[in-house]
């Protein structure tokens, strides 16, 4: 059986800054792992790299066994599906509903397209899939409201009912709660991690907050400059490991660099 | 430590100068500017005697057009209409092919680089050559009347508009269109889904603007033969009628500025 998500020497650089210098790690179907990393080592543009969004100079990304690194036009479209993203700044669409945000969940569906995501127009049956994932996330009252009229732990929400809406096979979510208070932050983490092991979905998810990694993540994935440094189920880290991901002299042990989850 | 003090103070550096010396690209730039000004003034060739003539005649204007005589009211209350309806049509149609042009000539929607430089010259085209010459081409082009008019207005609007709407397009953040691509969305589908509804606001009240601007150029369109309210004044002018072109004149003025109002106040529900 094919991984859900395997990344082999992947390198990107922005003209002469080389941000990703070979980052390699698994994630098998249903697992899942907190991506750790100093601001600025590469974790946003490496998981830009997996449903490329960004495209990548070497190296292999894998989505369920199919290598993204040369797909284009419909077919990146069907890999895409596979993959829902959470982003810090939620991405909501500002000038529609709710409502209608969720819906757009739907765009790449077969036999989506846009005019059947337009709330207008589309059949019965997803709209009513489109509330039924804005109930899960506890939103159902305020479907009718323009996204940005909410508090920001709310449209993170709705951004989780947007990716539901999508039914991916993977989660990735780049500091989904980076822009809310500890508390809003603290339940928009236990929303995603509950519907994610409802649905057994994969979840890649950075965060900032090493409590908080260690708390939701089985497993932890530590990026410094560009590369992964430390990979390994989150039990058998010490904490001064994660922070040494932080300090700036590169003094990472070689132990933790060769060390990799037991699976 | 009163040396410590005295070592800070001379380690500070020292404030920029007070004055610049200009630098000769801004020397030219006025030297130029100061040669057209006055030629400029001598080609209008002002003198007292002159001023005092345009002082006379301008009274003798007023004494003539006052009262404003308002007994052709039907037909001028008509030609008011005809200038709305071509401001109204030409404005409409102008601002929904302004968002494919603006699509097309903003990097982030643009299908392909020459495309982009492409429509920027045609907008900048429509926009750089004024309203009056492109109602006197349409005129050649469909004869005089309305249609004309509307035709100048359009291509003017668009001008206006697919400027201002690309520049709104350009600016859009990124994130919302990546958070659709990444849902499988084709690229029509991410335009449509986020791109334009997060220019709308902006492009209703541009929009707005160019209804505004539509009006008062409708207005003018007539003096070509390019139909509305113009055509009957360019005609109480020439024969001398000016208590009739007075007349006109204040119907213009308060619809343009009836109008200006009820679009303002849209413009603030709006934005
Ligand atoms: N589009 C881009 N063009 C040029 N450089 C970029 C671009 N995107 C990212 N970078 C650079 O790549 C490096 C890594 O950025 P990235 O956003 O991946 O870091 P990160 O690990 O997500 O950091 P953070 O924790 O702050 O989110 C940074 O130095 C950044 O300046
Ligand atoms: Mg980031």
């Amino acid at each position: 059986m094919a991984a859900a998500l395997e990344v082999k020497g992947l390198k990107k650089s922005f003209g002469d800054v080389t941000v990703l210098r070979g980052v390699d790690f698994t994630l098998a179907k249903g697992e899942g792992a907190v991506l750790l990393g100093a601001n600025g080592c590469g974790k946003s543009t490496m998981l830009r790299c997996l449903n490329r969004l960004t495209s990548f100079e070497s190296g292999t990304v894998r989505v369920h066994g199919t290598d993204v690194s040369t797909l284009a036009g419909a077919k990146l479209k069907i890999v895409r599906r596979e993959l829902g993203y959470v982003f810090q700044q939620f991405n909501l669409i500002g000038n529609v509903s709710v409502f209608q945000n969720v819906l757009f969940g739907a765009l790449g569906h077969p036999g989506g397209g846009l005019i059947n995501s337009l709330s207008a127009f589309a059949p019965q049956a997803e709209r009513d899939r489109a509330m039924h994932c804005l109930e899960r996330v506890g939103l159902a009252d305020k479907a009718p409201f323009r996204a940005h009229a909410l508090s920001g732990g709310q449209q993170q929400r709705v951004a989780i009912a947007r990716m539901l809406m999508q039914s991916p096979t993977i989660v990735i979510a780049d500091e989904p709660i980076a822009s809310l208070d500890p508390k809003a932050g603290r339940e928009v983490l236990e929303l995603l991690f509950r519907i994610v092991s409802e649905e057994r979905l994969t979840v890649l998810c950075t965060l900032h907050q090493l409590d908080l990694a260690r708390e939701f993540g089985p497993r932890i994935i530590g990026m410094k400059d560009g590369r992964v440094v430390i990979d390994a189920a989150t039990d058998s880290i010490h904490i001064s490991e994660l922070e040494g991901l932080y300090r700036a002299d590169g003094a990472t042990s070689a132990a933790s660099a060769s060390r990799h989850a037991a699976e | 430590m009163t040396t410590d003090i005295h070592d800070n103070a001379v380690a500070v550096p020292a404030a920029p100068p007070r004055f610049h010396r200009p630098s000769v690209f801004a020397v030219v730039i006025a030297i130029a500017f100061a040669a057209f000004f006055i030629q400029g003034v001598l080609l209008a060739g002002i003198t007292p005697e002159r001023l005092m003539r345009g002082i006379v005649n301008l009274g003798r204007f007023i004494a003539l057009a006052m009262p404003p005589d308002f007994t052709k009211l039907d037909v001028i209350a008509y030609a008011m209409l005809e200038t709305l309806n071509m401001a109204i049509v030409g404005v409409a149609v102008g601002v929904v092919l302004s968002v494919p042009f603006a699509l097309l000539a903003s990097t982030n929607t643009t299908p392909h680089r020459l495309v982009r430089t492409a429509t920027q010259f045609v907008i900048a085209t429509m926009r750089t050559i004024p309203d009056l010459i492109w109602a006197l081409i349409f005129v050649v082009a469909v004869g005089l009347g309305p249609l004309a008019g509307i035709l100048a207005i359009i291509v003017d609007t668009i001008g206006f508009c697919a400027r201002f709407f690309a520049e709104r397009i350009e600016e859009v953040r990124p994130g919302p269109s990546e958070a659709l691509a990444s849902t499988g969305g084709g690229r029509l589908s991410v335009i449509f889904g986020a791109v334009v509804p997060e220019t709308f606001a902006s492009m209703t009240g541009t929009s707005l603007f160019a209804v505004e601007k539509a009006i008062r150029s409708a207005v003018t369109l007539g003096l070509v033969g390019a139909g509305g309210i113009g055509v009957e004044l360019s005609t109480a002018m020439r024969l001398f009628n000016f208590d009739e072109a007075a007349a006109i004149v204040m119907v213009i003025l308060v619809v343009v500025v009836g109008f200006e109002q009820i679009s303002s106040l849209i413009r603030r529900r709006v934005m």
